[in-house]
């Protein structure tokens, strides 16, 4: 989305990146993640690929698990959809591009040129590269069913509302400080 | 719909660091349907009765199938060798990601051959193969070696099938390691690899896995997925793994107790599954896209082992360090699992070795001088912690043990190898056999010896008559306590398990939970690879791989004498104690009567018959086996 189309109750966040109305966003889903119960059998993986393209390859996939076998660390990583986002801020083709329908970036193959700065700034290591094409793969919620999601069984991703995943946390947060609570 | 068989073999010698790529014809492929299969075309066909386990003649098989890499969950990887525990039939598999990465590294088969003249790993990415020096890396545990060589290819991502300090040592049973805890375990594949001076085989793969089918392929993941959601044990599988055994197999009076002496374990609530999930479980974890997530990571809370943490264990890990031993402390048999695991070797069968131990310290046939000082009563767990310790590096009583239970019973002390559960060499599991003839059946003729995983027969629980009738013409297959229809029972299963371990699909699911069946293995094959099989014929690949491997097994002399369990089973009722299963023997010889008749061997030697090897496109077995003067019906 250019500056010049935007809307009403659309802002300028930084220098080029466009972002909506974040009112309105918090109505929008998006893919919450849990690493404390992430078996990290990385389904989601190959689950993305095989949505995508109709093969299992990690190096397709647009969520990838960051594990560590010593502390059984199992952690999904996928796009965040920040409010900011850095990606589409450095893309110096312009290449990139908000959605300003579920947010989620777009990826212009003929205008990326590959030069990978958008995994650089993204920074949390959302992006892998095409290893055909070196074009960034960058989570596309398949269309608002993501196919990762489907196949976690244990809850560790899911689409859902940021403020869900907020709420939830803080209800931990309170059971976990006052124990079982309640008036005893 | 397009054909997606790749078939590619790769051969590394590591005697002149060269390798080789070979095609699998397809045709070979489909008669053996991958892995497990495939691999033991292998052995037969490039070893003989004459290669020696620890020689650089034997050859280490990695295999991965046709369903690695894709979203049926947890697919494994099976390693294949001559074994050095038994002489016979070599053959282990692991879950974890191994599997995975090799099959998008493009391999479905990778040979590891000769010896190097010093310590090396081979590293697979895609095409490219190196021979890396692991001077650095030999001596270090398994959880060192895992990290070590991901520092040294600088890529975490990397999967690591490697071998600890007891396959270096020579300890017969040592396994191979993947995802730290991934064990291919049992008949001693990590000490063959050790002994061609290899430490690991570290893989990446970057192609991805087609399909010929993805649309069928979609529809066959979703009736999987009905299978295994909606099957009644799929909570308890979640919440316990197959650690849920200990209470439900005490109950029944054939949790293994005091070497075999008893089956119920009254002390069983302080080790179970039930325990373990309340008091050390922190979160699941799966292998690979496993949608049935049974193993766990556990924290110690306190005590003498307090803040041990890693994944696992399984049952019968848990149940050899516990019930077999009448040890009461959790924790200490999480350390001895623990202890196996970075050491690298199997846990059963150094369970087996110290159980034995103890029993003939018990008996009083050995003392405290014959074991180094150490106080052998039951139940000991710092004994336990000490023995697995001195097995790992070959000292003292340890260096007797490290043979497998078996070889250290002819040493020990007079009178003392009918204390060796074993069969054919290899330590029988965590399973009574007197109160499960069909599992017991399975250990008598499995190609790998003493265990249960070559038939799995679980269907004897089910007290299923209707399906027991249908299928194997008696509805007393489907009672643990009958040894009718239990050669049917077995041979059917042994088939079921062997298309299984060539697909490399797990058999938690796929069997226990009944989650695929001939016809629905015969479609995932069809869907991936564009053929047209049947059930019929993947059942009839089963029954070749099993007839293989039991050439492979006549080759070096088996017969019908070998294919027994240990007298204890035979002559010693299970005592009063053991409420519903009080009173049973294991009924040896009907059973196996039934057994060879349904296989078509013959009865006096248990040898497959020529006509039988015709049948199954076996012929150049049956050539082999004659010209080496087995004179078969």
């Amino acid at each position: 989305m250019k500056v010049d189309e935007l809307g009403e109750d659309s802002f300028l966040v930084g220098q080029r990146c466009v972002l909506t109305n974040y009112w309105r966003w918090i109505l929008l889903k998006q893919i919450t993640i849990n690493p404390d119960v992430c078996t990290g059998c990385r389904a989601c993986e190959v689950a993305c690929s095989f949505a995508h393209t109709d093969l299992f390859s990690p190096d397709l996939a647009r969520i990838r698990v960051a594990k560590n076998e010593h502390r059984g660390l199992d952690f999904p990583i996928t796009c965040r959809m920040c409010a900011r986002p850095m990606c589409v801020e450095v893309c110096p083709t312009d290449a990139l591009a908000r959605d300003p329908a579920d947010r989620h970036i777009m990826v212009d193959d003929d205008e990326c040129v590959g030069c990978g700065l958008c995994a650089d700034a993204c920074p949390h290591s959302a992006i892998q590269f095409h290893p055909e094409t070196g074009v960034p793969l960058i989570c596309d919620l398949c269309g608002g069913d993501p196919a990762c999601v489907k196949r976690c069984v244990l809850g560790a991703i899911r689409f859902e509302r940021n403020a869900n995943l907020r709420s939830r946390k803080r209800l931990e947060l309170g059971e976990k400080v006052t124990g079982k609570g309640g008036c005893q | 719909m397009t054909d997606k068989y790749t078939g590619r073999l790769l051969r590394v010698d590591v005697t002149d660091r060269t390798h080789e790529v070979e095609e699998i014809p397809q045709e070979e492929y489909s008669k053996f349907l991958g892995s497990r299969g495939l691999n033991m075309a292998r052995l037969f066909d490039e070893l003989s009765e004459k290669t020696d386990p620890m020689g650089p003649e034997n050859k280490v098989i990695f295999g991965t199938g046709l369903l690695d890499g894709t979203l049926v969950p947890g697919t494994r990887f099976n390693v294949s060798c001559k074994s050095p525990q038994t002489g016979l039939v070599g053959d282990a598999n692991a879950g974890g990601f191994f599997g995975a990465e090799m099959r998008f590294a493009g391999w479905d088969q990778i040979v590891i051959e000769g010896r190097a003249d010093e310590p090396v790993y081979v590293f697979i990415e895609d095409d490219t193969i190196e021979i890396r020096d692991a001077q650095e890396i030999w001596g270090r545990d398994i959880y060192d070696t895992h990290a070590l060589i991901r520092e040294d290819l600088g890529d975490p991502d990397v999967q690591v099938a490697c071998v600890g300090p007891a396959a270096e040592n020579g300890v017969r049973y040592a396994g191979i390691f993947t995802n730290l805890m991934r064990v291919a375990a049992r008949t001693g594949v990590g000490t063959v690899l050790a002994s061609k001076n290899v430490k690991a085989v570290a893989i990446r793969g970057h192609k991805p896995v087609g399909v010929a089918d993805p649309d069928e392929f979609r529809d066959l993941l979703d009736e999987l997925d009905e299978m295994i959601f909606n099957h009644p044990d799929y909570e308890s599988r979640n919440r316990m793994g197959t650690t849920r055994l200990v209470t439900a197999l005490n109950a029944m009076g054939i949790l293994v107790t005091k070497h075999f002496l008893t089956g119920v374990f009254p002390a069983a609530d302080k080790v179970s599954g039930e325990r373990l999930a309340e008091e050390f479980n922190v979160k699941n974890r799966a292998c690979f896209a496993c949608t049935a997530p049974c193993s766990r990571w556990f924290v110690v809370p306190d005590g003498e082992h307090a803040g041990l943490s890693a994944e696992g264990p399984e049952f019968e890990p848990l149940g050899v360090f516990t019930a077999r031993l009448c040890n009461e402390d959790l924790a200490a048999a999480l350390k001895a699992n623990d202890m196996c695991n970075r050491y690298g070797m199997d846990a059963l069968t150094a369970g087996e070795c110290i159980a034995m131990l103890m029993e003939l310290y018990d008996r009083g046939m050995i003392g405290p001088d014959d074991v180094d000082g150490l106080d052998l009563s039951w139940g000991n767990a710092e004994a336990m912690l000490t023995l697995i310790d001195k097995i790992a590096h070959r000292e003292g009583v340890g260096d007797l043990l490290a043979d497998g239970a078996h070889e250290a019973a002819k040493k020990i002390c007079d009178g003392a190898e009918q204390y060796a559960m074993h069969v054919k060499g290899l330590e029988i599991i965590q399973g009574e056999p007197r109160g499960l003839k069909g599992y017991g059946l399975g250990y008598c003729v499995a190609s790998r010896g003493g265990d249960h995983l070559r038939a799995e027969p679980f269907f004897e629980m089910s007290e299923d008559e209707e399906e027991s009738i249908r299928r194997f013409g008696t509805p007393k297959a489907a009672y643990p306590h009958e040894h009718e229809g239990k050669g049917r029972l077995v041979r059917y299963f042994e088939e079921w398990c062997a298309v299984i371990d060539s697909l490399n699909v797990c058999k938690n699911t796929a069997i226990c939970m009944e989650a695929m069946p001939f016809t629905m293995a015969a479609r995932f094959i069809n869907a991936v690879t564009g053929w047209d099989l049947t059930g019929d014929d993947v059942r009839k690949a089963g029954e070749r791989i099993i007839n293989t491997e039991r050439a492979f097994c006549v080759r070096e002399g088996i017969t019908r004498e070998d294919d027994r369990l240990p007298d204890r089973f035979l002559n010693e009722p299970l005592p009063d104690e053991c409420g519903p299963s009080a009173g049973l023997v294991f009924e040896l010889e009907p059973m196996l009567d039934e057994y060879y008749e349904d296989r078509r061997w013959d009865n006096e030697r248990g040898w497959p018959k020529r006509e039988l090897l015709d049948d199954l496109q076996l012929t150049e077995i049956k050539e082999e086996l004659l010209s080496k003067g087995f004179d078969l019906e």
